[in-house]
C-alpha cells in the first residue's frame, strides 16, 4: 500500500516480502524465507468461498469511542454536585494554553463554532466561500444565515482534502475566503493553500472539527487561519459528547464571534469594545457549551496528545504492514512534515486495475475474512438539493462536477480507527487482507 | 434580575426565637395596625429591628437554608443517570433525546415535541417553522429573556414590543390591542415566572386579528390554564431547561408544535441528523419519509442544534419530579404569600382561579411604597438584616437595548416605545424573594416573622 504521493519502503517485513508474490498473483510459489509467515493463510480458502475465517479475535471494544474513566466522571458528577458555568472559561483557559491562540471561545457544537465564524467575517451579502464540498454540512450550510454563498472545489481522492489547484481553477470574484476541511485527521496543505489565499487577498480560515492535536510543520492544525472551528462531539478525536471551539486571531472576530452566540459575555470585553452594547441582547442566538461538556472536554483535552499517540501506534501498525499490497493505498499526502492524527475512520484506497479486483469484491471478501471493512463513500454536499433551490440562498451557488471526490468515493474502503491496543487484532487483519489479496484472481 | 438562590440569605447568628411568634403577630398587622396593637405581647414589636442593632429574625442554620435554596435539587439519581452515560453502556448517546420527546408529549398532551439545544434554539426554530414573509412583525413582551426577541433577527421578523400589565408581569393584552398593525402576524406571551398569561383573552385577541399564537413557556414547566398545560394552547410553544428553571438540564430546550408542518420546519432547522431518518425510529424524533422537508437530508438548514444527552439525562430524571417540586415550592410560596401579602403595601401576581401556576427564579412580590409608609430600598435593607433572603427586583427591558434601535440589524426599524409603564412600575416596586425549594416550616415561619417585624417597626425606618 503507498501514500497517494510516495511509496513506502516495505522491504522490510515478513508480509512485506510475501507481499511481492502476491502481487504478482504468485501466493502459492511463496519462498522458504516467507512461508513462516503467511503459509498457513494463503493455503485456506477464502472465507467467501467456504474457507475459514482469518479473524477470529473477538473485535469487541476494540473501536469504542469515547474512553472516559474515572477522572472523567469525577468532572462530571462535580457539575452534578455544584451546577454553574465555570467549566466553560476552565476549558477555554486550557485550551487556550493548549493552542497558543490570540483569542478561544466555547460554543455548544462544531457547528456553533463554524456559525460564528461566519458571522464575525462581516462580509457583504454576495460573498462567496470556498470550502469542499466533501464535507459535514456544518462547513457550509450556516453560511446561508448570512448571506454568504459557498464555492464547492474539489478535494484530492488520496488526501480527502483540500485540493488547491481546483481552486485555483474556480476563483470568483466574489470569493472572499477560503477554507480547507483537515479531514480525519489529515492535515490540507495548508502552507500552500494559505500562501494562494494571501496573494489572492482570501480570508483563511479552518474546518479544524477533525484534527485536535495535528500538526503541520510543528504548528497545531487551528492556528493557521485566521479563525477556527473545533467540534467535540462524541465521535471527535476530543469527545465531549457536544460540544465546540472556535479560535480567533483577530479580537474584532472574537468579539463578534462571540456576541453572537453569547449575550451574557460582551461585558467582558474592554471598554472600547464596540460589541459591548449588545450585552444583555447578544446580536444572534444562545450558543453556550453544555458545562458538563466542557468538564468533560477538559479531561480530554489533558489526554489528547497520549491517546492520539496510541491510536496512530495501532493505525501505523496495520497500514504499515499493508503497505506491499498492490493497488491498496492509504489516505496520506506523503508530506514528512505532517504530524497527523486518525479520527473516525482508517481510510483505505483500492486502484481495482492495479489490485486485480474490484472494490466491492474485495470488501466483500474481506468481510467475509472478519474485517470491518466498509466500502465508503461519504455525502458530497453539491450534490443535495439545498444548493440547487436558489430560494436559500443570496444567489445560486455554481453545482460543480468534482471528480476527484467522485473518485474517493467510488475507491475508499474504511476500516475502524482502533481505539486500544490490539496486536491480535492488527496481525489477524494483516493476514486478512494478505489472503484476499493472494486469491485476489478468486474474486473477479 | 438578580437570582436570589445563588445569593441566599446573609448569615446571621444563631439565637433563640419563638417560632409561633410570627403566626401571634400576624393577626395584629393584618389590617395594618401593628403600630396601635399596645400593651399585647408582640415580640415582632418589642424586639429592635436587626438593621437598627437587634438580633436577626431568621436563625435557621445557614447549612439548611442554603439546601433549601439549591437549586437544582440534584441529588443521587441524577448523579447515577449521568454515570449511566458514561460509562459506555449506553451505545447510542442520542436515544435518550427521542425518549425524553416522547415523554415530554405524554406529560403535555401535545402531539409534536423536539428537543433542542436550548430554550433559544427552540424558539430560533418556531421562529423559522413559521415561515412568514420577511418585514412581518411579532408581538413580544419587552420584560423578557433577549431570546424571544433577538431570534426574530434571523428570518427578518421584527418585534413589536408590548408591555406587561403590573399586576401580573406578563404580557398586557390591552397594550397588543393598541398597538395591533396589519403586518402583525403573531404574538407571543410569555408565562413570566411561572405565571400563565390570561391565554383566553390573548386567544381570543389572537382570533379576532387572525394571529398565530405562540408560546415562550421558558418558565413555565408544568403550569396549566383550565387544566390545559401551558406551552399547548399555542400553534407552537418553547420550554428552556437551563439550570435555573423550573425542569433544569443545566442547558437544554424543547418546542412543542400542534402541527406536523410546524414540528418538521422546526426540526429541519437544526437537526440534520432527523431529517436524514437517523435520528431513532421511535416516536415522532425523526421526519417522516414523505414529508417535503425529508430532502434536506444530510444538510438541514443551517444549524445543529441537538441536546446534550447528559442534559436529557438529567431533565428525564427530573421530569420524574416536576409535579411533586412544583408542589413543595408552591406550598411554600403559598404559606409565605398568604399572611405577607396581608401586611400593607404587599401584594403578590394575580393568578386567577383557573390557573395552576408554577415559580421559576423568585417569588415576585409587588411593593407600593405609599400603602406600606416605606420605601423599597429600606423595608428591603430591614429584611436582609432579618436574614430574609430577598433582593430589589429588577429585570431588563429589552426594547431599551441598543439592538432594537438600529436598522442595520432588522428587516425594517423597529418601532421601539419610549416607554412602557407596565415594566417601568414592575421594575421600581417589585422585590424579589427567595424560593424556597425543600419543605422549611421553620424558616418559613422565620419569614414571615422577620417580614411582620420589619413591618410592625416600619415607623421607625420612614
Amino acid at each position: 500500500m503507498r501514500q497517494s504521493d510516495s511509496r513506502r519502503n516495505f522491504l522490510k517485513t515478513a508480509g512485506a516480502t510475501a507481499a511481492g508474490l502476491y502481487a504478482a498473483g504468485a501466493g502459492a510459489k511463496a519462498t522458504a524465507q516467507n512461508t513462516k509467515a503467511s503459509a498457513p493463510v494463503i493455503k485456506e480458502s477464502l472465507a467467501i468461498n467456504g474457507g475459514p475465517k482469518t479473524v477470529t479475535v473477538p473485535f469487541g471494544d476494540a473501536a469504542q469511542w469515547p474512553l472516559y474513566g474515572p477522572e472523567e466522571e469525577k468532572a462530571v458528577l462535580e457539575v452534578v454536585r455544584r451546577p454553574g458555568y465555570d467549566p466553560n472559561f476552565r476549558l477555554e483557559r486550557d485550551w487556550q494554553e493548549y493552542y497558543k491562540v490570540p483569542y478561544v471561545r466555547a460554543y455548544c457544537n462544531g457547528t456553533g463554532a463554524l456559525n460564528t465564524m461566519f458571522f464575525a467575517l462581516n462580509l457583504p451579502p454576495g460573498s462567496e466561500i470556498m470550502v469542499p464540498s466533501y464535507t459535514f454540512f456544518a462547513t457550509i450550510v450556516p453560511m446561508r444565515l448570512f448571506g454568504l454563498v459557498p464555492v464547492f472545489v474539489d478535494i484530492n481522492p488520496r488526501t480527502l482534502c483540500f485540493d488547491l489547484e481546483d481552486a485555483k481553477r474556480r476563483l470568483t470574484k466574489n470569493t472572499k475566503a477560503i477554507m480547507p476541511v483537515h479531514w480525519i485527521g489529515l492535515p490540507a496543505d495548508i502552507d500552500q493553500i494559505a500562501d494562494w489565499a494571501e496573494e489572492k487577498g482570501l480570508i483563511l480560515l479552518e474546518d479544524a472539527c477533525h484534527v485536535h492535536g495535528a500538526r503541520l510543520k510543528g504548528k497545531l492544525m487551528g492556528t493557521w487561519g485566521e479563525m477556527a472551528a473545533f467540534s467535540f462531539q462524541a465521535t471527535k478525536p476530543l469527545p465531549a459528547i457536544e460540544g465546540g471551539m472556535a479560535n480567533y486571531k483577530q479580537r474584532e472576530h472574537f468579539e463578534r464571534g462571540s456576541t453572537f452566540g453569547h449575550y451574557d459575555l460582551p461585558v467582558k470585553f474592554p471598554a472600547d469594545s464596540k460589541y459591548r452594547k449588545y450585552y444583555g441582547c447578544g446580536l444572534g442566538t444562545k450558543l453556550r457549551m453544555h458545562p458538563m461538556a466542557a468538564a468533560l472536554a477538559r479531561v480530554q483535552l489533558s489526554g489528547l496528545d497520549k491517546r492520539n499517540e496510541m491510536i496512530t501506534k495501532q493505525i501505523r501498525g496495520l497500514n504499515d504492514r499493508l503497505a506491499h499490497l498492490p493497488g491498496l493505498y492509504e489516505q496520506g499526502n506523503g508530506r514528512t512534515d505532517v504530524d497527523r492524527i486518525y479520527y473516525a475512520w482508517n481510510m483505505l484506497f483500492i486502484d481495482p486495475k492495479e489490485a486485480g479486483m474490484s472494490r466491492e469484491k474485495c470488501v466483500e471478501a474481506l468481510r467475509a475474512e472478519g474485517v470491518n471493512a466498509t466500502a465508503h463513500s461519504y455525502t458530497l454536499q453539491h450534490k443535495l438539493a439545498l444548493y440547487r433551490e436558489p430560494e436559500w440562498w443570496h444567489h445560486p451557488p455554481v453545482i460543480p462536477e468534482l471528480p476527484g471526490s467522485d473518485k474517493a468515493n467510488a475507491t475508499g474502503i474504511s476500516l475502524p480507527c482502533f481505539s486500544k491496543e490490539v496486536p491480535e487484532l492488527i496481525d489477524q487483519y494483516v493476514k486478512a487482507f494478505e489472503k484476499v489479496w493472494a486469491h485476489r484472481d478468486q474474486l473477479v | 434580575m438578580k437570582r436570589n438562590d445563588e445569593n441566599p440569605a446573609s448569615a446571621s447568628p444563631r439565637r433563640d426565637f419563638l417560632k409561633t411568634t410570627g403566626a401571634a403577630a400576624a393577626g395584629l398587622y393584618l389590617a395594618g395596625a401593628g403600630s396601635s396593637a399596645a400593651g399585647q405581647k408582640t415580640p415582632g414589636k418589642s424586639e429592635t429591628l436587626a438593621v437598627a442593632g437587634g438580633s436577626p429574625t431568621v436563625t435557621y442554620p445557614k447549612e439548611k437554608q442554603r439546601a433549601v435554596f439549591r437549586w437544582p435539587q440534584y441529588g443521587q439519581s441524577e448523579k447515577e443517570v449521568v454515570r449511566a452515560v458514561l460509562d459506555g453502556s449506553q451505545r447510542n448517546f442520542y436515544n435518550a433525546l427521542a425518549r425524553l420527546e416522547a415523554q415530554w408529549r405524554e406529560y403535555n398532551e401535545v402531539p409534536f415535541a423536539k428537543s433542542h439545544m436550548n430554550g433559544s434554539s427552540a424558539l430560533l426554530s418556531m421562529y423559522f417553522a413559521l415561515d412568514l414573509p420577511p418585514g412581518s412583525e411579532v408581538m413580544v413582551p419587552s420584560y423578557t429573556f433577549f431570546s424571544t426577541v433577538t431570534s426574530l433577527r434571523f428570518f427578518g421578523l421584527v418585534p413589536v414590543f408590548i408591555d406587561i400589565n403590573p399586576r401580573t408581569a406578563t404580557l398586557d393584552v390591552e397594550d397588543a390591542r393598541k398597538k395591533m398593525n396589519p403586518k402583525v402576524r403573531a404574538i407571543v406571551p410569555m408565562h413570566s415566572w411561572g405565571l400563565p398569561c390570561e391565554m383566553d383573552h390573548v386567544c381570543d385577541f389572537a382570533k379576532e386579528h387572525d394571529l398565530i399564537v405562540l408560546e415562550d413557556a421558558a418558565h413555565a414547566h408544568g403550569a396549566s390554564m383550565q387544566g390545559k398545560k401551558m406551552g399547548t394552547w399555542g400553534r407552537m410553544g418553547i420550554f428552556s431547561y437551563q439550570a435555573t428553571k423550573p425542569l433544569p438540564g443545566i442547558e437544554g430546550g424543547m418546542g412543542t408544535y400542534q402541527n406536523r408542518e410546524d414540528y418538521e420546519r422546526a426540526t429541519v432547522l437544526g437537526h440534520y441528523e432527523a431529517v436524514s431518518g437517523n435520528a431513532p425510529a421511535s416516536g415522532n424524533s425523526g421526519i417522516a419519509p414523505d414529508s417535503p422537508y425529508r430532502k434536506y437530508e444530510g444538510t438541514g438548514l443551517g444549524m445543529k442544534l441537538r441536546m446534550h444527552p447528559l442534559a436529557a439525562a438529567l431533565i428525564l430524571k427530573q421530569l420524574e419530579k416536576l409535579d411533586e417540586q412544583n408542589r413543595i415550592i408552591n406550598s411554600q410560596v403559598r404559606k409565605i404569600n398568604d399572611r405577607i401579602c396581608q401586611l400593607p403595601g404587599l401584594s403578590e401576581p394575580v393568578c386567577r382561579e383557573d390557573q395552576e401556576r408554577v415559580y421559576y427564579s423568585g417569588n415576585l412580590i409587588f411593593f407600593d411604597e405609599a400603602k406600606a409608609g416605606i420605601s423599597r430600598a429600606t423595608a428591603v435593607r430591614a429584611l436582609q438584616a432579618e436574614g430574609v433572603g430577598l433582593s430589589v427586583w429588577e429585570y431588563p427591558e429589552n426594547h431599551k437595548y441598543a439592538l432594537y434601535s438600529e436598522p442595520k440589524w432588522w428587516h425594517h426599524p423597529i418601532d421601539v416605545p419610549k416607554v412602557l409603564p407596565g415594566c417601568e412600575e414592575v421594575n421600581s416596586r417589585a422585590i424579589n424573594l427567595a424560593l424556597f425549594r425543600q419543605e422549611a416550616p421553620e424558616m418559613v415561619d422565620q419569614y414571615i416573622a422577620a417580614f411582620e417585624k420589619v413591618w410592625a417597626h416600619r415607623k421607625e425606618l420612614a
